[in-house]
């Protein structure tokens, strides 16, 4: 089930928290799985470790001794894209939807299961790896995304997407695995002056669901972040 | 001059003025005003001007009837002073921007218009800006029975010593121009010069009546003394004349001095309500809360009119109205006294006495009202005083109950915003225990939780180095959680106050060394020097929470220390104190935060994003050593470097322990 994470050249990690256990148990569960792990203490440290490094992730706590947690992503989003992390024992919305509109890829809320975490990991690796890229298809056997000839079908039948179904279907598709926030979503399918009406966003993403066949209560393709946004996840991997 | 209004003064809405006198036609002047008033939609003022000439006791009733027909009719009701009634009313009726004037018509005079203009006629010739209104109405017949009966008042009201002067003055008249007579060869007309000048002294130091009867009798001396045929009293041309003259000098004399007489004490009573208005709002301005509001106004109410005062407050949820505070001594009042301060309460009018429908009460009920909010009422005792006492001293309590209404919103202003500030903080207070408690539970729990699942889904991918370690961080995070647990439990039990310290004789080294093998783990990367000299006294402590407090201590400065930095323990004797210190060489806390390292959930910054740790550990600390009756302080490092906390235990004697017990 791992042997892709060990094909591949080990990804580099970077983890920048303060607290020595959380950093030690990260790094010998990431070292288990094949995964380059770096660590460090303060902002300072990892800044500069994610400079000189280039890790393909960096894991970011929000609280930190010597800067705050979203002052270190803006200053990484200055220079770099690469796939970030956070970690808090915060647990609202409004902190999730401040960081992800930030520019961080995923939250996870302390305390963490090993496995959620490392599915977390996994699927932001997979998005930023260009060869599994494959210029917009998916097929699971079940759905079939063509991002290029526009085309959807369930079990081989082309289902009719409208515009902004299709819209909303292309750009979770492109962040998979990554939650989307609502914000996001609302700027990019109705423009910058409809970034509240999240009823829009339910309306849309209830037909989608309806046409993939997708249980809101129990989806398989379209996971809800309650108050965040949402997350498209490949099957095959999980959420 | 100088106004009192009732009320609202200086409202730059437009509003009908009715000019009132003492007249019995002065009702239907109110009454006609109101109407036009209410025609118009605007308010309306009743104004009176107090030229200064005294009041006899029927226009002060017919006064007092008018402004309280005023007051039932929903009116204002003024008092202006100044010696011209016109004057006085032009420019109030400019200050208060009234739309119209009202007078009622003045009693018919033949003569007017011959000698001197009626207030009308004077009104008429200089109106600007606002319709003047004659209110229609029977007018009031010639007084013709009436006449003359002011001036035998007057005569009865001047006292003999007037009298007696204006006969002393007259005498000395006769000497000193018999005197000169004798001395120098004049004309006998000079003489009347001199009983002129005499007369004249008489009507400005005394009175009318006394000027009067001067006149009349250095006429008669003069005709009886001076004028041939000497001693006799034959009248002809020039008698008639000089009595004439002396006359007519002693009544322009006589009421020139009458009127100034009456603008000097007019002046006299305004300054006197100015100094009192002044005073009051001193002492008002001083009062902190409305419980002192309510004792200052009541005393400063009975100390002016020097009778009782009561101020009545609306107790919490339908309790009613009752006396908050009293002056001078303590008041019950009646039912019905009670009811009608009730009545006053919810409508916000005056009750009481002077009202009609409560005429015959002793209390005069003042509701103290801003917009829409009454902050109780004004009780002032003035059925003791008399009458016209009583209608001066209305217009003052208005005056002075505006004050207490204004202090009052004042006071409560301040005490919302103290209540706002108040609410602010505990709100503050509330969610930094929130994310102090979610921060600190949560980040021994992830690191638990993380380490224990990694253990059961990658067990086998790990070397038994790695299993180790993770076990010794479940390990570690619990034992660091339940120190945080006993904190929580240790801070709300100091909190409430229900700690009972159980005392032990301890040795210190024995507490350092329990609180130093607590915390191993923490202390694994740093070098731990202790300064603990032999022969120390024993502690007479609890020793738990002292080796708690010391475990916090510790252990925050472990937190902020680099690794590899130096952690030094020490303990001397100073007098009858045990000074501990524990330095740490972390990045020290600045000199302003020093104070507030040891409040609850100070933790340098708030929430997830600031430094970890609760910030609860410093402050159970704190409330630790008072409980033992010692002290603690944040220090700078010694060498500007790291943070000193220095404890100080008071030492006790030791009674019942041997004093090698640390050996």
């Amino acid at each position: 089930m791992f042997d892709s994470a060990e094909s591949a050249p080990a990804s580099r990690i970077l983890i920048i928290d303060d607290e020595v256990q959380i950093r030690r148990f990260l790094r010998i569960s990431l070292a288990s799985q094949g995964y380059e792990v770096l660590e460090a203490a303060d902002a300072g440290k990892g800044l500069k470790l994610a400079a000189t490094r280039t890790p393909e992730l960096i894991v970011l706590d929000l609280g930190l001794p010597d800067m705050d947690g979203r002052e270190v992503l803006e200053e990484i989003r200055s220079w770099s894209a690469v796939p970030v992390i956070i970690l808090s024992v915060r647990a609202d919305e409004h902190e999730k939807v401040r960081v992800l509109d930030a520019g961080a890829n995923d939250y996870v809320t302390k305390p963490f299961g090993m496995q959620e975490f490392l599915a977390r990991v996994r699927n932001l690796l997979r998005v930023q790896t260009p060869d599994e890229q494959d210029a917009g298809w998916y097929d699971d056997g079940y759905l079939t995304v063509d991002l290029v000839q526009r085309r959807v079908a369930v079990q081989g039948d082309y289902i009719r997407l409208t515009r902004k179904e299709f819209r909303l279907l292309r750009i979770l598709f492109l962040h998979q695995g990554c939650v989307v926030t609502h914000g996001q979503l609302l700027r990019a399918i109705w423009g910058p002056t409809h970034t509240a009406d999240t009823h829009y966003l339910r309306i849309i993403v209830g037909r989608l669901r309806q046409k993939l066949g997708d249980d809101p209560s129990k989806p398989r393709y379209l996971f809800t972040e309650s108050g965040v946004g949402y997350r498209f996840v490949a099957q095959g991997s999980e959420p | 001059m100088e106004r009192q209004v009732k009320g609202d003064p200086g409202q730059a809405r437009e509003r009908v003025l009715i000019a009132v006198d003492g007249r019995r036609n002065a009702p239907q002047a109110v009454r006609a005003g109101k109407r036009i008033a209410d025609r118009l939609g605007v308010a309306w003022t009743a104004a009176f001007v107090d030229t200064g000439r005294p009041r006899t006791e029927a226009l002060q009733e017919a006064l007092d009837g008018t402004f309280r027909l005023v007051e039932s009719l929903g009116g204002q009701t003024a008092v202006l002073r100044g010696p011209h009634v016109d004057e006085e009313i032009l420019a109030y009726a400019r200050d208060q921007n009234a739309s119209a004037v009202v007078i009622a018509r003045t009693r018919r005079r033949p003569m007017s218009g011959w000698f001197r203009q009626t207030l009308t006629q004077r009104l008429l010739r200089r109106h600007t800006g606002f319709e003047l209104i004659i209110a229609g109405s029977k007018p009031e017949p010639p007084r013709t029975q009436r006449r003359g009966m002011p001036w035998l008042g007057m005569l009865r009201q001047t006292p003999l010593g007037h009298y007696l002067s204006a006969a002393w003055v007259v005498s000395a008249a006769i000497i000193v121009s018999a005197l000169l007579e004798k001395s120098l060869p004049l004309p006998a007309t000079t003489s009347s010069l001199i009983f002129l000048t005499g007369v004249l002294v008489v009507a400005a130091r005394t009175s009318l009546p006394a000027a009067l009867a001067a006149a009349v009798m250095s006429s008669v001396a003069f005709n009886f003394f001076f004028l041939e045929p000497q001693f006799s009293l034959a009248y002809g041309a020039a008698e008639v004349i000089a009595t004439l003259l002396f006359l007519v000098v002693a009544v322009i004399g006589g009421n020139l001095a009458n009127r100034l007489r009456a603008q000097v004490v007019a002046l006299r009573a305004t300054n006197e309500q100015s100094q009192a208005l002044l005073a009051a709002s001193k002492r008002l301005a001083t009062a902190p809360d409305a419980e002192a509001v309510q004792r200052i106004s009541v005393e400063l109410i009975a100390a002016f009119e020097r009778t009782p005062a009561c101020f009545l407050a609306a107790g919490a949820e339908g309790a009613g109205l009752h006396v908050v505070a009293a002056a001078p001594y303590p008041i019950a009042l009646s039912d019905k006294e009670r009811a009608a301060a009730a009545w006053a309460f919810e409508h916000g009018r005056p009750g009481g006495y002077q009202n009609k429908a409560q005429a015959d009460m002793q209390w005069r009920f003042i509701p103290l009202l801003i917009g829409q909010t009454c902050y109780g009422v004004l009780g002032v005792k003035l059925g003791d005083l008399p009458f016209r006492a009583a209608s001066e001293q209305l217009l003052l309590l208005d005056t002075l109950a505006n004050q207490v209404t204004l202090t009052l919103a004042r006071t409560e202003l301040t005490s919302s915003l103290a209540q706002a500030r108040v609410v602010e903080e505990r709100e503050r207070l509330r969610s930094a225990l929130l994310s102090s408690v979610s921060h600190d539970l949560r980040t021994p729990l992830s690191s638990i939780i993380g380490s224990a699942s990694t253990l059961r889904d990658f067990g086998r991918q790990l070397t038994e180095a790695d299993k180790r370690e993770l076990l010794n961080t479940v390990m570690g995070e619990g034992e660091r959680l339940d120190r945080y647990i006993q904190n929580l439990l240790d801070m709300t039990r100091l909190d409430h106050g229900g700690l009972e310290l159980d005392r032990d004789w301890v040795t210190f080294a024995d507490v350092v060394a329990a609180a130093l093998h607590r915390l191993r783990a923490e202390l694994a990367h740093l070098q731990v020097a202790r300064d603990i000299p032999a022969g120390l006294p024993l502690l007479y402590v609890h020793p738990a929470l002292i080796e708690q407090g010391l475990v916090n201590i510790i252990e925050n400065a472990a937190r902020f220390s680099p690794a590899g930095g130096a952690l030094r323990i020490a303990g001397r004797l100073d007098e009858a104190q045990l000074v501990i210190t524990v330095t740490d060489q972390g990045p020290g806390i600045p000199a302003a935060d020093r104070k507030r390292a040891f409040d609850m959930f100070f933790s340098g910054d708030s929430g997830d994003t600031g430094r970890h740790g609760s910030g609860l550990g410093l402050a159970i600390c704190h409330a630790v050593v008072k409980a033992h009756g010692g002290s603690i302080e944040a220090l700078a490092g010694p060498d500007g470097r790291g943070t000193s906390i220095c404890i100080r235990l008071p030492l006790y004697e030791q009674a019942q322990a041997p004093q090698s017990a640390e050996s």
